[in-house]
């Protein structure tokens, strides 16, 4: 169960725009994920957290180049998936990984049949049962969600966007891959949806043995969804804890930001204030800690160099802490 | 509320049972009622918490305030004059008064327009100011009320962040000087994280200038942020289509009367890890069917259904400073009662 | 856009190849067409008898040959590309006007009745079948016909489809939230255009003028070897008529019917490759990016 499934090592990204002008998308990142977790990328947009999630599935654009090793764990065997190339990736798919993109639940093809979706998927990727086994285990996987299967039989276009993004889910999870990657999946849903959805990924994570890796701006998300949580701000990760440990210990100033600016109801906490935002990826070439000009603790040494404090799972770039 | 009924003419906006018919599909599609018998008042300086998921008529609502659609049937005063009724040169002073502010900060600017044409032209168009060291004067003005000071001057969309661009949307929204904003979904598609930056300059605007808002959202906790905020803030929750609750704000958190209001609440997830969620929503129908319920729309969803709610729709009662759509009040005397009291013997 | 307007064609030039080929020969061809021709000789201003030998292959003094009456075939054909050009930029120009101001209209009103009218006029249009029509109208102005009639003419049904596309895209905009900002700010009718719509909208109106171009020129030759254009005046359709109805293949004097043929293509092909590259240099997702761009560029 201590076995690495993601292990990232010192990864940078950075868009060429023209000529040697560069935009920074992560700066030296170092990840691990273990088999069977349920981890968590927080940060605002901007933050590099979908560039991350980018360049672990193999969907980055060209004008990205990327330094680092970035090593999956698939059926006992490592692969560097900055190595491989497109025929490789390809075979991956669906077995070491799926991806749910952002706003998936737009692209789905509205003149389709859901069930015509999910069956284009299976039959490419399965090739071991026919099509009544497979209608057999969509209405299970329906059934089992509490979704009725009736809605396989409709078209994409008469589901709401939250039934969707819950099929989609379902689609993600039904061929078993070892890790899904989910970016924003509860963004643009109301809340009530954003509930079904989450639930619905905590009963997947039960079921399967799946490393689950979620990316949302949304701390309430993963203080609900999450068992370790990344906080990642101006393209490096600045905090690393296990879910309770970081909402109830949080040590970086901007994860403490990042908590305290939730409203929360039942809490009397009254007016909360927010400093002047500085853009984050201005931030991009600055010496030292890339926070110290939002930081209300900054100190002299914040201009020179990031200390890393380590204890135990809990891992913070901080010179607060050091000592 | 406690404005005299004979003194109609001092609410800012009244809306009067209003309902609003869509076609589902083209031409055979079926009927539906995105806005079923709303009816609620609005003063000058008052918020008015707009709550309800996607697909309630929130959004139709507000397009039927703006003047964008016109209502099927009801009707709607601005100070006493019918919106859907105004000739066209009263046209241009309603647009002064009744601002919006959209959901998506990047879809509100033309990406191919400096952002500060926008502000030019709105002081051009509606007098405020003819000169550029005018135009200027107003332009930082607004910003200020914004906490915007970035220089604005020559920049395009993208070269702001998604809060910038709110703010921006905000301040040109300012610059006619309104009475009424109407914010949909405003902070939807901002980072949670800095979400309350924004409410926070839309109760500062409701204090200072005494500018009524409507404010759209389905995120219950930006409610309960703006009730903690404001004095004068009212609640109205509505579901496919229909008012189901109407209550002062902290009434409205402290004792939720529909059960949906509480659905509401308790969907919003807690920051603390270790409080999880208790229950799991059924959904059986499709929000279509939902519409074209005989009864009570949420009696597919509610946990305390009884027969009558699949039958007839329920009226809207009134319970103290509180209204509520539903059939577990229908007997009831004691303004005091809470939903659980009432439900202690059923499920 | 209009101050760097240097800066978008060098951009053009060095980027897409495909512009800078077209635009070359284009250019050469408007010199060739516009320029040169003014100084044909009298005599070989319009089909008919010449001064020279009949049906001489090129030489030196007459680079595309003669005609079968005796007139440098060259100076001809500097005419006919002229008047070619004039005819297709003049269709393209008449029916862009038209298809913007009815496309406009019908998508911007599209949910009343200005709108469903004018889609019904729109539709009515692209559906009635133009040669039969347009042959008939030549036959009955037989005696009016001119490089300007044949323009009008081609116009009444050029405007329908770049219509239709219009109308499309003005309603896909029409959703767009920012269009709703304008309305707030105040901006009119004429403005929202301007600013909103036209901005989207260029790419569209650019290649469907030069698309129109080609189609008049290719309309008109195929009113011309119906016998039906101006038969007297020097255009790529006369020109094909000519060459054909005096047997000049089956004579074996080539040069004729390839010149013409060889001109055409250039002209036609050169059309094309221009309004695809500027066509997709306008398309507002690469324009977006580009703006962005060059303001990360400024910023750093």
């Amino acid at each position: 169960m201590n076995e690495k499934v993601i292990e990232i090592e010192n990864l940078k990204a950075y868009y060429r725009i023209s000529g040697n002008i560069n935009v920074l998308a992560l700066d030296d990142i170092n990840l691990e994920v273990k088999k069977g977790e349920f981890a968590g990328i927080a940060g605002e947009s901007g933050s590099g957290k979908t560039s991350l999630l980018k360049v672990l599935t193999h969907s980055f654009p060209s004008s990205m180049e990327i330094k680092g090793k970035v090593v999956i764990n698939f059926r006992d065997k490592n692969f560097d998936v900055l190595t491989l190339n497109e025929d490789q990736i390809q075979s991956l798919r669906w077995k070491a990984w799926s991806y749910v993109p952002q706003a998936a639940m737009n692209s789905l093809n509205p003149m389709a049949k859901i069930k015509d979706i999910f069956l284009e998927t299976l039959e490419s990727n399965d090739k071991t049962m026919n099509r009544d086994e497979f209608r057999k285990k969509m209405e299970d996987a329906f059934e089992n969600v509490g979704l009725s299967k009736q809605f396989l039989n409709f078209y994409a276009s008469r589901l709401s966007g939250g039934m969707r993004q819950r099929a989609i889910i379902l689609l993600a999870t039904i061929l078993k891959p070892n890790i899904i990657f989910l970016d924003e999946p509860t963004t643009g849903l109301d809340l009530i949806t954003q509930k079904d959805v989450i639930q619905l990924l905590q009963n997947m994570h039960d079921e399967l043995n799946s490393t689950f890796l979620l990316v949302t701006h949304d701390v309430s998300v993963h203080a609900q969804a999450t068992d370790f949580v990344h906080i990642m701000y101006a393209g490096q990760i600045v905090e690393s804890a296990p879910t309770k440990e970081l909402f109830h210990n949080p040590l970086h100033p901007y994860t403490k930001e990042l908590i305290n600016s939730v409203p929360i109801i039942g809490g009397k906490r009254g007016r909360i204030e927010q400093n002047i935002r500085i853009s984050s990826s201005i931030a991009n070439s600055v010496q030292g800690c890339k926070f110290k000009d939002r930081c209300p603790y900054a100190i002299p040494s914040c201009g020179k160099y990031v200390y890393t404090y380590k204890k135990g799972d809990h891992e913070v770039k901080c010179n607060l802490y050091e000592s | 509320m406690i404005k005299e009924e004979t003194k109609l003419e001092e609410h800012l906006l009244e809306v009067v049972n209003v309902s609003k018919y869509f076609r589902s599909g083209s031409y055979l599609g079926t009927k539906f009622k995105a806005v079923d018998d709303v009816s609620f008042n609005l003063d000058k300086g008052e918020i008015l918490l707009l709550i309800g998921e996607s697909g309630c008529g929130k959004t139709t609502l507000s397009n039927l305030i703006l003047g964008i659609l016109k209502p099927s049937s009801g009707f709607i005063k601005y100070k006493g004059k019918i919106i859907s009724k105004l000739r066209r040169n009263e046209k241009k002073y309603f647009i002064r008064e009744i601002q919006p502010i959209f959901q998506d900060p990047y879809s509100t600017f033309n990406p191919f327009v400096r952002v500060d044409y926008y502000f030019k032209e709105v002081c051009l168009n509606f007098g405020i100011a003819k000169e550029n060291s005018e135009i200027d004067q107003k332009i930082s003005t607004v910003l200020n009320q914004v906490k915007m000071n970035t220089e604005i001057k020559g920049k395009f969309t993208h070269q702001f962040s998604g809060g910038q661009l709110q703010r921006l949307s905000i301040a040109r929204a300012l610059l006619t000087k309104p009475s009424l904003l109407i914010a949909d979904e405003a902070v939807t598609m901002i980072d949670a994280s800095l979400r309350v930056g924004i409410l926070n300059i839309f109760a500062d605007l409701n204090k200072d200038l005494n500018l009524a808002i409507i404010f759209i959202s389905h995120d219950l906790s930006v409610g309960y942020y703006m009730v903690e905020l404001s004095e004068k803030i009212k609640i109205i929750v509505m579901y496919r289509g229909t008012v189901v609750e109407e209550a002062p704000g902290e009434s409205l958190f402290a004792n939720p009367l529909h059960p949906y209001t509480r659905q509401l609440i308790e969907s919003v997830p807690s920051i603390d890890p270790d409080r999880k969620w208790h229950s799991t929503t059924k959904h059986v129908v499709l929000e279509l069917e939902e519409f074209n319920l005989n009864g009570c729309k949420y009696v597919k969803r509610c946990p305390f259904a009884m027969d009558i709610c699949e039958k007839e729709d329920p009226p809207l009662l009134s319970l103290g400073k509180s209204k509520v759509r539903c059939w577990l009040y229908a007997n009831v005397k004691d303004k005091n009662l809470t939903i659980d009291s009432l439900t202690k013997n059923g499920k | 856009m209009r101050n760097s307007f240097i800066d978008n064609i060098s951009n053009l030039l060095l980027v897409y190849r495909g512009f800078t080929f077209g635009i070359i020969i284009l250019v050469v061809l408007l010199f060739l067409g516009f320029g040169l021709s003014n100084f044909a000789p009298s005599n070989d201003l319009l089909w008919g008898m010449g001064n020279a030998p009949f049906s001489i292959p090129p030489t030196f003094n007459y680079p595309f040959g003669t005609t079968t009456n005796g007139q440098n075939l060259f100076w001809l054909l500097m005419i006919a590309i002229k008047n070619s050009m004039l005819l297709g930029f003049l269709t393209g120009a008449i029916s862009i006007a038209i298809a913007t101001i009815m496309g406009f209209l019908a998508g911007r009103f599209s949910s009343g009745i200005l709108g469903d009218l004018l889609n019904m006029i729109i539709d009515s249009f692209c559906v009635i079948p133009g040669l039969p029509v347009l042959l008939v109208l030549a036959f009955a102005l037989k005696n009016y016909i001119n490089v300007v009639m044949i323009s009008l003419i081609l116009s009444i049904f050029g405007w329908a489809w770049p219509s239709k596309q219009m109308r499309n895209i003005v309603m896909n905009l029409n959703q767009k939230q920012f269009i709703m900002t304008s309305k707030f700010s105040g901006l009119n009718t004429w403005k929202t255009f301007l600013h909103d719509y036209l901005p989207y909208v260029l790419p569209w109106l650019l290649i469907q003028f030069l698309g129109l171009v080609n189609w008049a020129i290719g309309m008109e030759v195929t009113i011309a070897i119906f016998g039906m254009s101006n038969m007297s005046v020097p255009t790529i359709g006369t020109s094909i008529y000519w060459a054909y109805t005096n047997q000049t293949l089956l004579l074996g004097q080539w040069w004729w019917m390839t010149f013409t043929l060889i001109l055409t293509i250039l002209l036609m092909l050169s059309i094309y490759m221009v309004s695809m590259s500027i066509s997709d240099y306008l398309n507002p997702r690469t324009r977006l990016t580009r703006l962005q761009k060059s303001k990360v560029l400024e910023e750093t």
